[in-house]
């Protein structure tokens, strides 16, 4: 594993308004890690993306994104960073065409020689294919969930944080979105997870990370987690 | 794609139609409000790029109007007539700079702020104009002559020549409404759009937004200013009016009249304008009670304006129209 973290994250504190959410977060993500984040609801998860994200930094703490101190910085700094966020609610653009979705995306990296380009992304997804030309707003839950993955790989992203990738969809949908997930996975790309679907996190993450009312309060991987079925249950409740 | 040929039939037709309306209807009466109503079109549009597509509500739109209509007036300061090639140009980019100064210090807002600040500098403008006395305050200027479009020493196409100047409004209609769409489809235009339903979605994906939106808010504020030109041509007169928010508020009413987001929608909302303007005297001295109620009813029951309606004859189905969504 990569000894340097390209996300590093110290003791964060974020607020909604006068809500304290976040009560001291630290974490960090390497390279081609998968992290998967455990939680009941409310308990922080998604606002630990956000702030990730810049969409809402921190009052406290620091985020370093390469060594870099990226804590106050704009949304549109980080994802320049390579980090793509499929934020819980699709986010796809209902007023644009499935393509214009995907193109609008569009990062050519010059770094990586396998970058992610619309053919790509079409073989992954080969039902959007003959969707190109339908506006977002005419989509499937699955079909939009696959636009929203689809549009945030086409940034050639190192880090990807999904927040709910899975939520409202039907089961053969949401199959096809884990796999498509472990392939991502397989591309060295960094995956930070929050779904409901625990045993698919289990079987995908390298690392879990349970947090209880804005603290982080377990680490560990997989296999640690599933002998110690009470910490699952203490936490999640399942 | 039925829809699209009817629609594309539909467009052909009209375009015939304008393009044959003078040899069709031989009053100047009507030719003179056509020409209204196609540079009232030009403005709406324009305000639709950015209300409609680019998410940016703006009350002060009038502002570059009245720069259009003025700059025009004051390359006329010596009694002959001004030359066309060099008047536009500098319309043109007096909007856009004003648009740049405008935009730059508006965009950082958003709902009522951006509606505040983008009237303040409208008024600032009419203001400006009612007490300068370099602009002849409220008696406003007159053109005494219509710019002259010269090729070498030969005007080629008379502007006082009322057809000539229905053709040339005509003309710069088309390659407004033409320069719209493009914009739309290139991915510049693509990211507008997303910036309208969700900025902060747009900011994830690495797009500086104020960036785009201040070019979207400079390209509408030129094409007012476009309008105002033709405006002052058209009429022959400027007065402070051209820049009064009551102009800017009009102009919004249009868009709802006709549907935002279409960018024909707005064109038809000027053309009910005009000719509820125009109508209505007729029937009531009180015409502007009348003409207050029937907006409330088409808000009420169009929702998306008068295209609604007139898709819903020709297209058989409303339009395909996107919300916008919080996340």
């Amino acid at each position: 594993m990569n000894p340097s973290p390209i996300i590093e994250i110290s003791n964060i504190h974020t607020f909604y308004g006068n809500s304290h959410i976040l009560h001291g977060v630290s974490l960090t993500i390497h390279a081609g890690e998968t992290i998967s984040l455990l939680g009941r609801n409310g308990m922080g998860k998604t606002t630990l993306l956000r702030s990730i994200m810049g969409l809402n930094p921190p009052k406290q703490g620091t985020i370093h994104i390469f060594e870099q101190n990226m804590t106050h910085v704009p949304v549109q700094k980080i994802a320049q960073q390579g980090i793509a966020f499929v934020p819980e609610n699709r986010g796809v653009f209902p007023n644009l065409s499935v393509l214009e979705n995907l193109n609008m995306a569009a990062v050519p990296d010059a770094n990586r020689k396998k970058g992610w380009n619309l053919q790509r992304i079409l073989d992954i997804f080969p039902q959007l294919q003959k969707r190109l030309n339908h506006m977002g707003n005419q989509l499937s839950g699955g079909e939009q969930q696959m636009v929203t993955i689809g549009r945030a790989l086409m940034t050639n992203p190192k880090v990807i944080l999904l927040d709910e990738a899975t939520e409202g969809l039907a089961p053969l949908v949401r199959q096809e979105i884990w796999s498509v997930i472990h392939s991502i996975q397989e591309t060295g790309i960094a995956t930070v997870l929050v779904d409901k679907d625990v045993d698919a996190l289990l079987h995908l993450a390298n690392r879990n990370v349970i947090m209880e009312k804005g603290r982080i309060v377990y680490q560990g991987n997989s296999k640690q987690l599933k002998d110690n079925p009470e910490i699952l249950h203490k936490y999640l409740g399942i | 794609m039925v829809i699209i040929n009817r629609k594309s039939f539909f467009f052909s037709i009209i375009f015939l139609l304008l393009i044959l309306f003078p040899w069709i209807i031989e009053d100047s009466f009507y030719l003179e409000q056509l020409t209204r109503i196609l540079i009232l079109g030009i403005f709406a549009m324009s305000l639709d790029f950015l209300v409609g597509y680019t998410g940016i509500v703006s009350l002060g739109h009038a502002a570059f109007y009245g720069v259009g209509a003025y700059t025009l007036a004051y390359s006329f300061q010596s009694t002959d007539a001004t030359n066309f090639w060099y008047a536009l140009p500098l319309s043109l980019t007096a909007s856009a700079l004003i648009a740049t100064i405008i935009g730059w210090l508006s965009i950082r807002t958003s709902g009522i702020y951006l509606l505040m600040i983008t009237l303040a500098f409208g008024q600032m403008f009419y203001f400006f104009y009612l007490e300068s006395s370099y602009f002849n305050g409220s008696d406003g200027i007159f053109l005494l002559n219509k710019p002259e479009i010269l090729f070498g020493s030969y005007n080629l196409f008379d502007l006082e020549n009322e057809v000539n100047l229905y053709f040339f409004v005509l003309g710069w209609f088309i390659i407004v409404f033409l320069l719209l769409k493009t914009i739309l489809k290139t991915p510049f235009g693509q990211v507008i759009q997303g910036i309208c339903v969700n900025e902060s979605r747009v900011r994830a994906l690495g797009y500086p937004t104020p960036r785009y939106k201040l070019i979207s808010f400079v390209i509408a504020g030129t094409l007012a200013g476009l309008a105002g030109f033709l405006e002052a041509t058209h009429t022959g007169f400027v007065t402070p009016s051209y820049s009064h928010w009551h102009q800017s508020g009009i102009l919004l009413v249009i868009l709802m009249l006709g549907g935002v987001r279409t960018l024909y929608g707005p064109v038809l909302g000027a053309a009910t304008i005009v000719l509820l303007e125009d109508l209505l005297p007729e029937i009531t001295d009180h015409w502007k009670l009348l003409l207050g109620i029937l907006i409330i009813l088409i808000v009420l029951f169009l929702p998306n304006g008068t295209t609604d309606l007139f898709s819903r004859i020709l297209f058989r189905g409303p339009i395909q129209k996107a919300n916008k969504d919080h996340e």
